[in-house]
């Protein structure tokens, strides 16, 4: 069977196209969870791991170290099999405190970078001008730091859409395990992973819009 | 001088690597794909596959006349793109999936020479689930002697072949009865796949309803990795995951370590699919 035959035979006819819209939307549900969800826990660790506090600053290190060094599909499965094993909680929910555990670390590390990045002159001067401590972070060092982090954060998001593909491991339905579920029906698992691919390809598309059309909205307030 | 000695050990070195190779090629190697197997892992079985072929009580065509060598993958799809791509000769599966495959997808045939290992289709338990197990036994055996099993065979095997397309069954529920949670993997069409509106279907889950009509049990079902069913069942995730024993004469136990297996409700022999000719 040729492309042009498989599209029709497979996406345009029967309902396999409302099973792949639900799956992109379990995969959209779990990386959007996820972001809000790691994003404030990063911000936690890196205030944690910037802070003065010693122990605090340690163990926020380690928490880091051994979550980014470890498989996300590893963390998955332990909170799955044995942490939650026995507690009624929809396994989606599991999926995004794994994912949320996970990327915490990373978004961590790209706040501390970007944060480190500011000159601390430019927040001395602040200081001297008679701004508080708070008031210079969020007037000067906050506007420039999320300028800087932005790029890796976008990628973040990215690569944690890409990581939410291993989600069939814990009997949730995605974007993957509609793919391979239909390829193993029909029999045509190459059209069915290209389809899979420019599905994943389109999510990355539309996180890079978003982050792009955000970018317009400050150039514009910059402006004006 | 140095570099003459070199020579020499790199000549001895490469004699030695390729005079047992020549020598051990007397058959023709024929790597055969397989689904994954969670109680051997692929070294097991090639080192298993290795003591038949080199035993006088060989009795199976194919690996008289080759040296296999398995290389296992975990879903049908990874095997139909293994065999496209020429990782493995042959794929080797049971005969409902070998049908079906051609029946969906011309570019595939069945191989000819049969591999002749039967398989036989049961439930998986935990041992300390032997109870269940026994209940699941006696409704599968009930279903054997009534010719349930049959009528639902012919619907839900040979129909799907034939191109028809059932409905994905529905579970009845009993108000009050126990939930069983069944692993079900979406893989292995006609037994176990998903439905295009995304529901459990195949063989495998009409008998199940049948089961669960007569125990009187209400039947949750989710859907897991091929490789995930046995910490499903030991995490207590799943109470039952579908199984398929290899009847083999150098095989008796085939059940992973600390699960039992119901009566068998459907038996078949594995097949070969290969390309099909140009």
């Amino acid at each position: 069977m040729g492309f042009i035959e498989n599209f029709q035979n497979i996406l345009l006819s029967g309902k396999n196209a409302a099973t792949l819209a639900a799956g992109l939307w379990m995969t959209l549900k779990i990386s959007a969870l996820s972001v809000i969800a790691g994003t404030l826990l990063g911000a936690l660790l890196c205030k944690l791991r910037t802070g003065r506090f010693k122990p605090l600053r340690g163990l926020a290190a380690l928490y880091i170290s051994i979550a980014r060094g470890t498989p996300v599909l590893m963390l998955l499965m332990l909170m799955y099999y044995v942490v939650f094993a026995r507690a009624k909680v929809p396994a989606y929910i599991v999926a995004v405190t794994a994912f949320s555990l996970n990327v915490a670390a990373y978004m961590a590390e790209v706040m501390r970078t970007a944060l480190m990045g500011v000159d601390p002159g430019e927040v001395e001067a602040a200081r001297t001008l008679g701004l508080s401590r708070w008031q210079a972070f969020f007037h000067v060092t906050l506007p420039q730091a999320v300028v800087m982090a932005k790029p890796t954060y976008q990628s973040t998001i990215i690569n944690l859409i890409q990581w939410t593909s291993v989600v069939g491991y814990v009997t949730i339905t995605d974007l993957t395990r509609v793919v391979n579920n239909i390829s193993a029906r029909t029999m045509q698992p190459l059209f069915m992973i290209l389809v899979g691919m420019a599905l994943y390809l389109g999510l990355s598309y539309l996180v890079t819009g978003i982050f792009c059309l955000t970018g317009r909205k400050n150039d514009k307030k910059q402006n004006a | 001088m140095k570099k003459l000695i070199a020579l020499a050990l790199a000549l001895v070195m490469a004699l030695a690597l390729t005079v047992p190779a020549l020598a051990a090629e007397e058959k023709p190697k024929m790597k055969l794909g397989t689904l994954e197997m969670l109680s051997r892992t692929e070294d097991e079985r090639n080192s298993l596959t290795d003591e038949v072929e080199n035993s006088e009580d060989n009795k199976f065509p194919l690996m008289q006349q080759n040296n296999i060598q398995y290389i296992c993958y975990n879903t049908l799809s990874e095997l139909l793109m293994a065999l496209d791509a020429g990782y493995v000769d042959v794929v080797q599966a049971d005969e409902p999936m070998v049908q079906y495959v051609i029946s969906r997808n011309d570019a595939y045939a069945e191989f000819q020479a049969a591999v002749e290992h039967q398989i036989e289709y049961s439930m998986l338990f935990l041992e300390e689930d032997g109870l269940l197990c026994d209940q699941f036994s006696e409704a599968i055996k009930a279903m054997k002697d009534d010719g349930t099993l049959d009528t639902l065979a012919a619907e839900y095997i040979d129909g799907v072949i034939a191109g028809e397309d059932p409905e994905a069954v529905a579970f009845p529920t009993f108000e009050g009865a126990d939930t069983v949670t069944v692993a079900v993997t979406g893989d292995v069409p006609p037994m176990d796949y998903v439905d295009d509106t995304g529901h459990a279907a195949g063989f495998n889950t009409a008998v199940l309803a049948e089961i669960a009509q007569r125990l009187e049990l209400n039947i949750e079902l989710i859907q897991v990795d091929s490789s995930a069913r046995s910490l499903a069942l030991s995490s207590g995730r799943a109470d039952v995951a579908f199984w398929v024993q290899t009847i083999l004469t150098f095989n008796k136990n085939d059940v992973p370590e600390g699960t039992v297996a119901s009566e068998p409700y459907y038996a078949t022999e594995l097949c070969g699919l290969t390309l099909a000719a140009e």
